[in-house]
C-alpha cells in the first residue's frame, strides 16, 4: 500500500497528464456522439420509417467488438487519439440517439397540439417545447454515454492514443502492480466523477416545475431551485469551454511546433530505445520529439510510418528482414550484412535506415534451470524428443511469423509440441513459472530474463536471423529535418547487449521510467549534455 | 363570422368521411357550441378552423377570406385556442405561458406585462400570487383560467375551445362557465366551443350545432332545439326532460290553458254563470268591447249577487297580477307565490287574453316530467 502511494507521489505528473488525456479522449468522443446522435434522434422522431434502420445500425455498431473496429479503422484513419475518439464515439451514439428519440416522441401530444394551435412554428415547437421537455431524458442518455466512454477510453492506448490506458498496459507489460493500479484507480474514479457531474447536469436540466411535488412550494424555494440550476449549468458550461479551449490551444500549439513522433509498441525495450533516440535528437537538434509508446504491433507501427502518421520507428533487423520486407532468410546470417540488406530494401519504400543501436535481440528458446538440468538441455535440438509432452509459450507476433516464427523454427528443429500458447511479454514468464508452459521463446535482451534466471538453448542451426536494434526515419522527416539522421547516427552501436539487458531489467523489474533509465545511460556515456 | 361551405374531411386510410359536406355560419360575437357523440366530427370541425386539421374539400371562410389562402401561423395567432387541461406548457411559468406568442412576436415587454396583468384580472387570478407559478402548482380550475387567459393574449376575435371544462369537477366547471358568459357579455368574441355535455351547451350557447355521423342534424338556439327537436335523434340526444333543468326556457305560453272561458263585459251575470256551469269552471275572464282583458268574474260572486241580470262588469274583479306569454316558469311560480293567487291570466302586449295558468294547470305541467314522457312539453 505504502509503495503504491509512493509510486503515485513519484509519478503524479505523468499520471495527471494521462488523466487529462483520458478525460479529453472520453469527452471529445461524447461531444462527437452528441453532435451525431441528437440530430439523428430528431430525424427518426420526425420520420418514423427511418427509426428501425437507424436504431438497428446503432445497435449493431454497439455489438461489434472494439478490437474488430480498431482493426477496421486503423488502415483507414491511422492510429492515435483521433481513431480512439472515433471508435469510442461510435459506441456512445446509441444511448444518446435512443434517448433523444424517446424524449422527443414522448412529449405529450396535447402539449404539442396546444403549441401548434396557439400559432407556434414547427421550429419554435421543437426548440421551445419539445427539446426543453425532452432534455432530462436526452441528458440521461448522454450521461450513460459519458460514463461508458470514460471506461472505454483505456483502449486508446492499444492504438497509439494517450490516456490512463497507457499506464495500465505498461504496468501489465512489466508486471508492476503499482503501475497497473495507478492507471486503473484514476480511470475508475474518473468514471465515477463524470457520472456524478452528469447527474448534476441531468438534474439541472429538468424543468423546475416537473420537480415540484405540490402546489404548496413557495416562490422563494422555486427561485432557489432555479438559481441552483443556473449555477450548475454555468459551472459545467465553463468547464466545457475550458476543455474545448485547451484542445484548440493544443492543436494550435502542435501545428506550430516542429516535432516528430517516434512510434513503438508498448514493449519495454522499445520504450527505452525510443527514449534514447528522443533525448539525443532533442539534445542535438531543435526538433521536439513526441513518443507514442503504445502501438499495437510492429505491423501497426510500420503502416503508420509508411503513411506518415509517425516519423521514426526503432525496430529489429530480423523482424523487418523477414516479416515486414519479406526477404528470404538463410542459415548463418551475419548482423551487419542483414542491416545493410534491410536498409537497401527500406529505400524502396522511401524509408531511411538510421543506424544500428547495437544490441542483438534475437529470439531464443528458454527453459527453467531445473528443467535444463533434468533433461540436460543445451541446444534447441535437444528439445525434440521431449516436445510432444511440452507446451511452448511465445508472443502473438512470433507465433504468426511466416519465415522465422514458431512453426518454421519447429520444422527446422523437428519439434512437435503438445500445444502452443501466446502471451503478452510478462504473462508468458508467469506461465512458465507456474508450469503452464514448459518452454518459452523470448528475446535475448529481455530484462525479465534476469528476473526469472532462465537457461537459453543454443540456436545451433543458426536458424534465427540477427535481431539488431536499429532505427528508421520516414520520408517527411528526412525532407524537413535531415539533422535528425545525424543525431540518430550518434547512437550507432552505442549500446551493448549487456547494457540493454540491464536497462530492460530496471524498467521491468523496478518499474523505473524509461525516460530516467535512458537519461542516466546517455549522461553516463556522454551522449547528451546536462 | 366563420362560414363553412360544403366542408368535408377524410382521414387517410379511413373509408368514410369524418365530416360530410357541412355548411353553416357562425355569426360574429356569438358562442356557438358544437356537440355530438364522440367521433361525430365536432372536434375535427373545430380544428379545421385553425388548420390543425386540413380540410379535404370545401371552404372555410373567416370574414369572407378563405383560411387556406392565409398563412397558418398568422391565422392561428389571430385565434385563441383552449384545450382540455394539458394545453399549458409544463416547463413554463404562468406568465411565460400567457406570454409565449406575444414574446415570439417580439412585442414590447412592458406592454406585454400590462396585458398579462389585465388578462389575469379578467380570468380572476391574482397576478402577484400566480404569475410565477408553474402549471404543476395549480388546481384544475386555475389551469383552465390560465388557458383562457393565454387564448386572449393576442386579443383575437375568434376563440376556439375544445372541451375546455370537461375535466373539471362540476362546481368548478359551473363557475368557469359563468365566468366565460360574463367575459363574453363584455368582450363579444366569436367563440366556437366543442363539448359533449348538453347541460353545458344549453347553458352557454347562443346557438347549438348538433352533429352526428359527420353531418349537422340541427343548428339552432338552445330553446328551439329543446322545444322543437328536428328529429327523434335530436330529441333523444337532448333528452326529453332536458327542459326541466332549464326552467327559464318553459314559458307561460307553453303551459297555459290556451282557451279559457271569456265573456264580454256586457253579458248578464246569469248567462255568464250558465256558461261556467257548462264548462265546469268557477270563474270566467271578462273582456271589453275590443276583446281586451279587463278582469275576471267568479261564480261565487254571481251567486251571492241579489240581482243576476246585471252585466258581469258590475261583479268583475281586476286581476292582481297578469303574466306575459314569454314569462318563464320561474317567474310564473314567483308571481303566484308572492301574490297568493289561484290563477294567472296570460295577456299579450296588446292587452289581449292569450290563456290562463291555474294552480292545477301548473301541477299538470310540472308532473309531466315525472309521469308523462311521451308528450312533448311544448305540444
Amino acid at each position: 500500500m505504502s509503495s503504491f502511494l509512493q509510486y503515485v507521489a513519484d509519478n503524479y505528473e505523468i499520471l495527471l497528464q494521462y488523466t487529462v488525456q483520458h478525460l479529453r479522449i472520453g469527452m471529445l468522443a461524447v461531444a462527437a456522439a452528441i453532435i451525431i446522435g441528437v440530430p439523428l434522434g430528431l430525424l427518426i422522431s420526425r420520420m418514423p420509417w427511418s427509426r428501425k434502420p437507424v436504431l438497428g445500425c446503432a445497435s449493431v455498431m454497439q455489438a461489434i467488438p472494439s478490437l474488430a473496429l480498431m482493426g477496421f479503422f486503423i488502415p483507414i484513419i491511422g492510429i492515435g487519439d483521433k481513431t480512439a475518439i472515433i471508435i469510442i464515439a461510435l459506441y456512445a451514439i446509441l444511448p444518446i440517439l435512443r434517448n433523444t428519440y424517446t424524449g422527443l416522441v414522448n412529449t405529450d401530444p396535447m402539449t404539442i397540439e396546444a403549441a401548434r394551435g396557439i400559432g407556434m412554428t414547427e421550429r419554435q415547437i421543437l426548440f421551445k417545447v419539445q427539446f426543453p421537455l425532452a432534455l432530462p431524458v436526452i441528458m440521461a442518455g448522454i450521461r450513460v454515454a459519458a460514463v461508458n466512454s470514460i471506461g472505454t477510453a483505456t483502449m486508446a492506448a492499444f492504438i497509439g492514443g494517450g490516456g490512463l490506458g497507457k499506464q495500465i498496459y505498461a504496468g501489465i507489460q512489466i508486471i508492476n502492480t503499482n503501475m497497473i493500479l495507478s492507471g486503473a484507480i484514476p480511470a475508475c474514479l474518473l468514471a465515477l466523477f463524470i457520472d456524478y457531474i452528469f447527474s448534476l447536469v441531468e438534474k439541472a436540466v429538468v424543468p423546475v416545475s416537473l420537480r415540484l411535488s405540490s402546489a404548496v412550494i413557495d416562490a422563494a424555494t422555486v427561485k432557489k431551485m432555479k438559481n441552483h440550476q443556473r449555477r450548475v449549468l454555468t459551472v459545467v458550461g465553463a468547464a466545457i469551454v475550458i476543455l474545448l479551449g485547451s484542445i484548440i490551444f493544443e492543436a494550435v500549439k502542435d501545428s506550430r511546433k516542429d516535432s516528430i513522433v517516434i512510434g513503438t509498441t508498448e514493449y519495454i525495450e522499445e520504450r527505452i530505445v525510443s527514449q534514447l533516440y528522443a533525448q539525443v535528437i532533442e539534445d542535438r537538434t531543435d526538433v521536439e520529439v513526441e513518443l507514442n509508446n503504445a502501438m499495437g504491433s510492429t505491423l501497426v507501427t510500420w503502416e503508420a510510418l509508411l503513411n506518415g502518421e509517425i516519423d521514426m520507428v526503432p525496430g529489429y533487423t530480423g523482424t523487418y528482414y523477414a516479416s515486414v520486407l519479406g526477404l528470404e532468410i538463410y542459415p548463418g546470417m551475419e548482423r551487419d550484412q542483414t542491416y545493410q540488406d534491410v536498409a537497401d530494401a527500406l529505400e524502396d519504400y522511401g524509408i531511411t535506415a538510421s543506424g544500428q543501436l547495437g544490441p542483438n535481440n534475437q529470439y531464443v528458446f528458454a527453459v527453467k534451470p531445473e528443467i535444463a538440468e533434468k533433461y540436460d538441455l543445451k541446444t534447441v535440438g535437444d528439445l525434440a524428443p521431449l516436445a510432444p509432452d511440452m507446451v511452448v509459450g511465445c508472443s502473438q507476433s512470433f507465433y504468426a511469423r511466416e519465415n522465422d516464427g514458431l512453426f518454421p523454427a519447429c520444422e527446422e528443429y523437428g519439434l512437435k509440441f503438445k500445444d502452443a500458447l501466446t502471451f503478452g511479454a510478462a504473462p508468458m514468464y508467469i506461465a512458465l513459472e507456474n508450469d503452464e508452459v514448459d518452454v518459452i521463446v523470448t528475446y535475448r535482451t529481455d530484462g525479465l530474463l534476469q528476473k526469472y534466471d532462465l537457461v537459453f538453448l543454443e540456436d545451433d542451426h543458426s536458424f534465427f536471423p540477427p535481431y539488431v536494434l536499429f532505427s528508421m526515419l520516414g520520408e517527411e522527416v528526412m525532407a524537413e529535418h535531415p539533422e535528425v539522421l545525424d543525431a540518430c547516427l550518434e547512437l550507432n552501436l552505442a549500446v551493448t547487449d549487456e547494457e540493454m539487458q540491464d536497462m530492460n531489467y530496471r524498467g521491468a523489474q523496478d518499474g523505473e521510467e524509461p525516460y530516467t533509465i535512458a537519461r542516466e545511460f546517455l549522461l553516463e556515456n556522454g551522449l547528451i549534455s546536462e | 363570422m366563420i362560414q363553412f361551405e360544403k366542408v368535408s374531411k377524410k382521414y387517410r386510410g379511413m373509408q368514410e368521411d369524418v365530416v360530410k359536406d357541412i355548411s353553416f355560419t357562425i355569426p360574429s360575437g356569438e358562442i356557438v357550441v358544437l356537440i355530438g357523440p364522440s367521433g361525430c366530427g365536432k372536434t375535427t370541425c373545430l380544428k379545421m378552423i385553425n388548420r390543425i386539421i386540413r380540410l379535404t374539400s370545401g371552404k372555410i371562410l373567416i370574414d369572407g377570406k378563405d383560411i387556406m389562402e392565409q398563412d397558418p401561423i398568422k391565422l392561428r395567432r389571430n385565434m385563441g385556442y383552449v384545450i382540455q387541461q394539458t394545453g399549458l406548457f409544463p416547463h413554463m411559468t404562468v406568465k411565460e405561458n400567457i406570454e409565449v406568442i406575444p414574446r415570439l412576436e417580439k412585442k414590447d415587454q412592458h406592454e406585454i406585462d400590462e396585458r398579462t396583468e389585465k388578462l389575469m384580472k379578467m380570468v380572476g387570478l391574482d397576478a402577484d400570487q400566480f404569475l410565477d407559478r408553474y402549471p404543476t402548482q395549480l388546481s384544475g380550475g386555475q389551469l383552465q383560467r390560465v388557458g383562457v387567459a393565454r387564448a386572449f393574449a393576442t386579443d383575437p376575435d375568434i376563440i376556439l375551445m375544445d372541451e375546455p371544462f370537461s375535466a373539471l369537477d362540476p362546481i368548478t366547471r359551473s363557475q368557469l362557465q359563468d365566468e366565460l358568459l360574463f367575459l363574453q357579455s363584455k368582450l363579444k368574441k366569436t367563440i366556437v366551443f366543442v363539448t359533449h355535455d348538453m347541460d353545458e351547451a344549453v347553458k352557454i350557447a347562443d346557438r347549438i350545432c348538433i352533429i352526428n355521423g359527420g353531418r349537422i342534424v340541427q343548428y339552432d338556439t338552445p330553446e328551439e332545439i329543446m322545444k322543437h327537436p328536428a328529429n327523434e335523434y335530436v330529441a333523444d340526444f337532448v333528452g326529453k326532460n332536458r327542459i326541466w333543468s332549464n326552467p327559464e326556457y318553459i314559458r307561460a305560453e307553453d303551459i297555459m290553458l290556451p282557451d279559457p272561458l271569456a265573456v264580454p263585459q256586457t253579458l248578464s251575470a246569469i248567462h255568464a254563470i250558465e256558461q261556467m256551469r257548462e264548462k265546469h269552471v268557477t270563474s270566467a275572464m271578462v273582456l271589453d268591447d275590443d276583446s281586451r282583458f279587463l278582469g275576471y268574474v267568479r261564480a261565487v260572486d254571481i251567486q251571492r249577487s241579489p240581482d243576476k241580470t246585471v252585466p258581469v262588469s258590475d261583479l268583475m274583479k281586476e286581476a292582481k297580477v297578469i303574466a306575459a306569454p314569454e314569462d318563464d316558469l320561474v317567474k310564473l311560480l314567483d308571481l303566484i307565490n308572492t301574490n297568493e293567487v289561484q290563477a294567472l291570466p296570460v295577456v299579450n302586449r296588446w292587452g289581449r287574453l292569450e290563456g290562463l295558468i291555474t294552480n292545477s294547470s301548473l301541477v299538470t305541467t310540472m308532473s309531466r316530467q315525472y309521469i308523462d314522457t311521451e308528450k312533448e312539453v311544448s305540444a
